[in-house]
């Protein structure tokens, strides 16, 4: 038992280790370590795991660590998937927001950061996209998402969006 | 800009982490709404600095995003305890989805809300961009930032790292040709650490 937690905790350090830009970028990852490398899961599996982790709340390589270790050894094993998954995220964004306290009154980091402004919309606009991508588009799609731009320029809070458009899917589809 | 206690950040990011679907980008949207929009912690500059900053670390971004903000916002305590609440709503629900498998299989339902609510994350995400774009885009330089990162990220499929590294070094670079013309506009700055 302890012998997988401990193969679980390593191979999910990995992956948090070398999944650069976010949770989906892991899952090429978790593909060659755990079923191509381990032969812990099928590929339908994994499949049905990513399946289940986009419409759970939270981040999707969260989900995926929670679920392959609980399936492989238990609450322990999901835990210590999460835990080490998270690990070095953690210690990067840390020390990332210590150099920041630190650092962050010297002109050129002022710029820098600044620098960053467009990006990260542009990262959005990016995200956006590749969400929107994923939406079977049809007449009750636009008719949700009508209503969430209503909404959200009325000022509605998302919670509130997500809760009503969460209702309408099981109304409508 | 008001101060959060550590507790507040575990509260407010809990309800974050509980209530996105379709991964930690969903999360962003809510994470303006609840720490700029209603509460003032930072403002969409610095809201939007982190967001690339969180690009720059491993893992999951909205985990990244909550170290960032937690930490500036309230020291270690608020970092530990804003990624401690991203994670948990997501551990548990996971967890419990894990235990029952056999019978969640057979449901549809989680299928149905979740086509409801995926185009209203895309319009939620697509407000947020506009909101803080409004934040960021404010002179032709960041405007032909935003397409160049655009164009990079979307038609030639580069590494958001790379992109946010050239960024950075684009604008120090610019610093240093024109002094004079980068001066604080945003109130990013004004508050950090």
């Amino acid at each position: 038992m302890s012998g997988v937690l401990g193969e679980l905790a390593f191979a999910f350090l990995l992956v948090g280790l070398v999944s650069f830009g976010g949770g989906y970028a892991m899952i090429p990852l978790v593909e060659r370590e755990l079923i191509a490398g381990r032969g812990w899961l099928t590929t339908e599996m994994f499949g049905e795991i990513i399946a289940v982790a986009e419409m759970t709340p939270g981040p999707v390589a969260v989900n995926t660590a929670t679920f392959v270790g609980h399936r492989l050894a238990g609450v322990a094993g999901g835990a210590a998937a999460t835990l080490a998954v998270l690990a070095v995220p953690a210690l990067v964004s840390g020390s990332l927001a210590l150099a920041l306290g630190r650092c962050g009154q010297i002109p050129q980091v002022i710029a820098a950061l600044r620098g960053l402004r467009p990006v990260a919309c542009a990262m959005l606009g990016a995200a956006t996209l590749t969400i929107f991508r994923a939406v079977d588009l049809d007449i009750r799609s636009a008719a949700i998402a009508a209503l969430a731009a209503v909404a959200l320029y009325r000022r509605v809070h998302p919670l509130w969006v997500i809760a009503g458009a969460a209702g309408l899917g099981l109304l409508l589809f | 800009m008001d101060r959060p206690r550590p507790l507040d950040l575990l509260r407010l990011f809990l309800r974050i982490g509980a209530f996105t679907f379709g991964g930690g980008m969903a999360m962003i949207p809510l994470m303006r709404q609840e720490l700029v929009a209603e509460r003032h912690f930072l403002d969409d500059e610095a809201f939007v600095e982190t967001l690339a900053l969180a690009q720059c670390a491993p893992g999951p971004i909205a985990g990244n995003i909550a170290v960032l903000l937690g930490y500036r916002l309230a020291g270690w305590a608020g970092a530990a305890l804003s990624l401690l609440g991203v994670a948990v709503p997501a551990f548990v629900v996971i967890t419990f989805i894990a235990a029952n498998y056999a019978a969640w299989r057979g449901q549809t339902w989680a299928a149905q809300a979740f086509a409801g609510v995926r185009p209203a994350v895309v319009v939620l995400i697509a407000f947020a961009a506009v909101r803080l774009g409004r934040a960021a885009l404010t002179d032709r330089y960041a405007w032909a930032a935003f397409a160049a990162a655009s164009v990079a990220l979307l038609l030639f499929r580069v590494h958001p790292l790379a992109v946010v590294l050239a960024a950075a070094a684009a604008s120090v670079v610019r610093l240093r040709l024109q002094p004079t013309s980068s001066g604080p506009e945003g109130s990013g700055e004004a508050e950090r650490q």
